[in-house]
């Protein structure tokens, strides 16, 4: 036993200096280019200045540089449970990130662009964007400078750059607020956007966990040697990311840490509660609650009402019609939803179709669920005995009549359990449509979470919300159960009897 | 005009068959109104096919099949489909049909049962449906049951039932395909009884059966089916106490 603690002992030490060597830097290639992302598409090169930036870093200091992939909006919290050292990735400092992580002097600069189509005429300045709706993306700056600076307004944050501008393309959006260089990198690559303002400035500083000061100073040493001896420049230089804010910056290579760290050291040693109190967040869950609900409850409509539709044509027409029918009920429920959400949101503009997110989420849903309650549907009409259409049709009923006050009312009891079920993943499912900017529970939580790097304590409150939207229509679908199994009603009632 | 002359039911060369077995070839015979006819024959001969041509819910392949004046012709269905099933629609309400496993609606009461096709099919008023289905679950005898649901029944309450709930439909003939044989022996009776007044009122009916004393006693003729063929079309009598056909007296030793 003993001997297994100091081989586990050896190892951990051995892993441990051989980390020791290496800079984990982490950033998201999907949120674009040019600061981080993989050229022509080819997964195997990973380029963008702030990669030769790191790289150049670890150099200086002696480490080699090992890339490590996370989502954007998880970056920061990422750093916080120690998957990687640093991150890289058009970060900019804030107070609520300040209180978690911390930054490095700022390594670039910029103004943010406000980009419109090239027919647009009517916005000229971030002040015509009064009474428009603007795309950002998510936790980035632009927001608070928007709703900070102009009255009416409608900001939609989008999970990355490709997603704003193709729905500024589609027009969802009359403009988009990005980063600098990220809107003149794409404006340079389309005839059919233009850039037609310039307003604030961000700066970009690599994020690290607290513990890491020690390797923070040395990132700032290395920065300040960068700026000094020009690399800085050529990478910018080379990336055609030069302008007057980050020549502004370059030329203070003054590091800034000394009076930074020492206020790190007091803010951590004294363990600090990081939420702001759950009580804060409940409004902000009960609106994103009511926004998942309708999306369920609308998305279940469509679901009923298509899949009945679907099961109809599959059981009662000819076989060629009913061969389409199967055709897109296997095509449904063959592909993953995220790509149909995808598909309906930002690819159906291409032939003409724009929805509204909601609009699009509650079809999406709906029409992918109709595909398994088509299934559920046929089950049930298959389990109600041949008799009872023969009866109805004995009867004079015609096939429609006999299906409407026959088979599909005794269908129904035999399909209410699956049908629940599907209900309560759908309600799950819902949370894909964060990914086309609709703010629901899954949304917000990663929102509340990032910001105030409490993963723990607003998981445990968004599961229970979800957990408790559901249960209402668990135990209605139980009650309704229990009144429409006809054994279950046969039982109940000799129960009584006696 | 001349219909009083005609019978209520003409059936000439009716033929069917599943794929390459012949069910049903060349069956020929008329029934007057009123008549109560027993069809009888070994299991398998056709008799219940027969039964479920004539109301349709077979297709017949040749030959035709006329009830109360309403002519359905194979031919016609080869040639033009919807208005065939249009006729065949028209010709089911004449026709009332009883099944061996009652088929009741089982989320319905017995009174929603009865009512059911009247107010889909006729678009009777619910008042109107209500009391013809009380005045014909009386008849039957099941005039306190009408709250009750089919499983709280007992099989020959269920017949009952499924027969009131055919004649709600006023139908012009009834059909029985083998409507006892599912049931407990001490329950047949009370359904045979049910027929039995129905015959007396004058009611038209064909009856799959195997209750040889049934029809015997009780049908104004007999109809013996083997082979998907018509053997012997005789008065109840005769047939029992002097087959003309072979196959008949061999079929009727086993159960005499």
């Amino acid at each position: 036993m003993r001997a297994l603690f100091a081989l586990l002992f050896l190892l951990a030490s051995v892993s441990a200096s051989a980390e020791d060597r290496v800079l984990k830097w982490a950033a998201d290639p999907g949120s674009g280019a040019p600061n981080v992302f993989y050229a022509d598409g080819d997964l195997s090169k990973l380029c963008g200045f702030e990669k030769d930036i790191i790289e150049k870093i670890a150099n200086i200091i002696g480490r080699g540089a090992v890339f490590c992939q996370n989502d954007w909006e998880v970056l920061i919290p990422g750093l916080r449970v120690g998957l990687y050292d640093v991150a890289i990735n058009g970060i900019v400092p804030d107070d609520t990130l300040s209180s978690a992580v911390i930054f490095s002097d700022p390594y670039y600069a910029c103004s943010l662009s406000l980009i419109v189509r090239e027919q647009n005429d009517r916005i000229q300045s971030v002040l015509d964007c009064n009474g428009a709706t603007v795309g950002v993306l998510q936790n980035a700056k632009s927001e608070a400078i928007l709703v900070g600076s102009i009255k009416k307004i409608n900001v939609i944050s989008y999970p990355s750059e490709y997603c704003v501008l193709e729905d500024l393309r589609n027009g969802r959006v009359d403009a988009a607020l990005l980063d600098g260089q990220i809107a003149a990198y794409y404006v340079a690559n389309s005839s059919d956007l233009r850039i037609v303002d310039s307003v604030g400035e961000v700066k970009y500083s690599i994020a690290a966990a607290p513990e890491n000061i020690a390797l923070m100073c040395e990132i700032d040493r290395a920065i300040a040697a960068m700026k000094m001896d020009g690399s800085l420049d050529a990478i910018v230089a080379k990336w055609h990311l030069d302008n007057d804010s980050y020549r502004k910056l370059a030329a203070n290579v003054r590091s800034i840490r000394p009076e930074i760290s020492k206020n790190f050291q007091e803010k951590f040693s004294k363990d600090v509660k990081l939420h702001g109190g759950y009580l804060k967040m409940l409004p902000f869950f009960a609106k994103a609650a009511t926004v998942t609900l309708s999306l369920s409850i609308f998305g279940m409509s469509v679901a009923i009402i298509f899949g009945l539709g679907l099961a109809m044509v599959r059981v009662f027409t000819p076989r060629w019609i009913s061969g389409i029918a199967i055709l897109i009920i296997e095509f449904l429920r063959g592909t993953p939803l995220l790509i149909q959400m995808f598909f309906v949101f930002y690819g159906l503009p291409y032939i003409g179709i724009r929805l509204s997110p909601m609009c699009a989420g509650i079809l999406t849903l709906g029409i992918n669920y109709s595909s398994y309650e088509a299934e559920n549907f046929r089950a049930g009409m298959a389990a109600v005995p041949h008799g009872q259409m023969e009866a109805a049709r004995a009867l004079g009923m015609n096939q429609w009549q006999a299906l409407r006050h026959v088979i599909l009312p005794q269908a129904f009891a035999f399909i209410l359990p699956p049908l629940t079920n599907d209900f309560i993943a759908l309600l799950k499912d819902s949370s894909l449509v964060s990914l086309i900017t609709i703010v629901e529970l899954t949304r917000t939580y990663t929102m509340i979470a990032s910001n105030s790097m409490d993963f723990f304590g607003t998981g445990a409150i968004v599961a229970l919300v979800y957990f408790l939207i559901g249960l209402p229509f668990v135990c209605l679908a139980r009650l309704a159960e229990k009144y429409l199994r006809l054994e279950k009603r046969a039982y109940f009632a000799r129960k009584s009897l006696k | 005009m001349s219909n009083c002359t005609k019978p209520l039911i003409h059936v000439s060369n009716l033929c069917k068959s599943y794929g390459n077995s012949k069910i049903l070839s060349g069956i020929s015979f008329d029934i007057e109104s009123g008549d109560l006819v027993s069809v009888i024959g070994p299991s398998g001969c056709g008799k219940s096919t027969l039964l479920r041509c004539l109301n349709c819910l077979e297709v017949l392949d040749d030959g035709e099949i006329s009830i109360d004046s309403i002519r359905l012709l194979a031919s016609d269905h080869r040639k033009n489909e919807s208005l065939f099933s249009r006729r065949a629609n028209r010709l089911r309400l004449n026709v009332g049909m009883v099944f061996q496993e009652f088929n009741l609606f089982p989320h319905k009461t017995l009174l929603g049962n009865i009512t059911l096709a009247q107010t889909v099919v006729k678009s009777e008023s619910v008042g109107k449906a209500r009391d013809l289905a009380m005045f014909l679950l009386e008849k039957v005898g099941l005039g306190n049951f009408g709250e009750r649901y089919p499983w709280s029944l007992s099989g020959g309450q269920k017949q009952r039932a499924a027969i009131a709930r055919a004649l709600a439909m006023k139908p012009k003939v009834m059909l029985y395909d083998e409507p006892t044989s599912s049931l407990d022996p001490e329950m047949i009776e009370e359904v045979l009884q049910v027929m039995r007044d129905l015959d007396n009122d004058g009611m038209t009916q064909i009856i799959v059966t195997h209750e040889m004393r049934f029809a015997k006693d009780a049908s104004d003729y007999i109809i013996y089916m083997e082979n998907g063929e018509i053997v012997e079309i005789s008065d109840e009598d005769e047939i029992f106490i002097n087959p003309q056909d072979d196959r008949t007296r061999r079929f009727l030793k086993r159960y005499m």
